[in-house]
């Protein structure tokens, strides 16, 4: 019996293989001073991931105005799909986080004040937004057009997102250099090396879903166009 | 309950969810590629 893996498969296989092999790392060469510092890895790399996504979507949204094919709506939308479970891993693992850190475990999982994350949960919801919209309309064509436009609208909250920690108030770190300050504990070549590990192995998890994602839309759009030629032999 | 347990539950619960989220992420597009196929194959089977 022959076993034939799919090219897309490899992908998979290729991204698990690596996420396995961070783990490995993150325990063998990571040392932190509480074992709950490990969460930097996962939330960072998922930050980046929804942050990547998000960037795509926007592409393929610009992109499909600008040729009207339905290939670039299809990404935007698959891009948006993967965001969003990221994202909302980011939010979570960064409210447990702040309960263990600058909550000590006093059930203090989130602050409206605080600007990261309060600008992150816009940033969800608005995407969340955008899939309950873009699932309300039937027609194609205006479906496209007008998800397009609102995932454009939608982009600044990406930046904003980002940028919340830097320019207002917030108790969220940025890894930093400057030893003693929040974030310099991440200042390390070797944490630095085990994250960027886990940035790849994710963002080729993050190339796989898209295709898998896209394959689907391909198997949706067949089974419309069956159905549809099937109502025109019934009439 | 020590600080150490409650370090080791936060990050089990956050190591669950990663893959948790990974996992969907699998399965939706295959789970749903499967049932269009299935109905796909129906409409074809009642030409």
């Amino acid at each position: 019996m022959t076993f034939k893996l799919k090219k897309n498969s490899y992908l998979l296989i290729v991204s698990l293989l690596l996420l396995i092999i961070n783990l490995l790392l993150i325990f063998g060469l990571a040392s932190f001073e509480r074992i709950v510092y490990i969460i930097f890895f996962y939330h960072v790399s998922a930050a980046w991931l929804s942050y990547f996504s998000f960037g795509v979507s926007l592409i393929g949204h610009l992109l499909y105005l600008k040729q009207k094919k339905m290939n670039w709506s299809n990404l935007g939308k698959n891009s948006i799909i993967v965001g969003v479970f990221f994202v909302a891993f980011t939010l979570i693992t960064g409210s447990l986080w702040f309960n263990a850190t600058s909550g000590s475990y006093n059930n203090i999982y989130w602050q409206w004040s605080d600007a990261r994350q309060t600008t992150t949960l816009i940033l969800l919801l608005s995407y969340i937004a955008y899939l309950i919209f873009r699932n309300f309309i039937e027609d194609r064509e205006k479906k496209a057009k007008l998800s397009a436009i609102l995932g454009i609208v939608f982009f600044p909250t990406v930046p904003l997102s980002y940028l919340s920690a830097i320019i207002f108030t917030s108790l969220h770190p940025l890894i930093n250099p400057n030893p003693g300050e929040p974030g310099s504990i991440y200042w390390d070549s070797i944490k630095l090396f085990i994250l960027l590990f886990n940035l790849v192995a994710i963002t080729i998890l993050f190339f796989y879903l898209i295709r898998e994602l896209k394959e689907l839309d391909i198997a949706k759009q067949k089974l419309q166009e069956r159905l549809y030629t099937k109502m025109e032999e019934g009439r | 309950m020590s600080e150490l347990i409650l370090d080791i539950t936060t990050i089990s619960i956050s190591y669950v969810l990663f893959w948790l989220v990974i996992i969907i992420l699998i399965l939706y597009p295959k789970l749903s590629k499967r049932k269009v196929q299935r109905r796909l194959n129906r409409l074809n089977q009642n030409k």
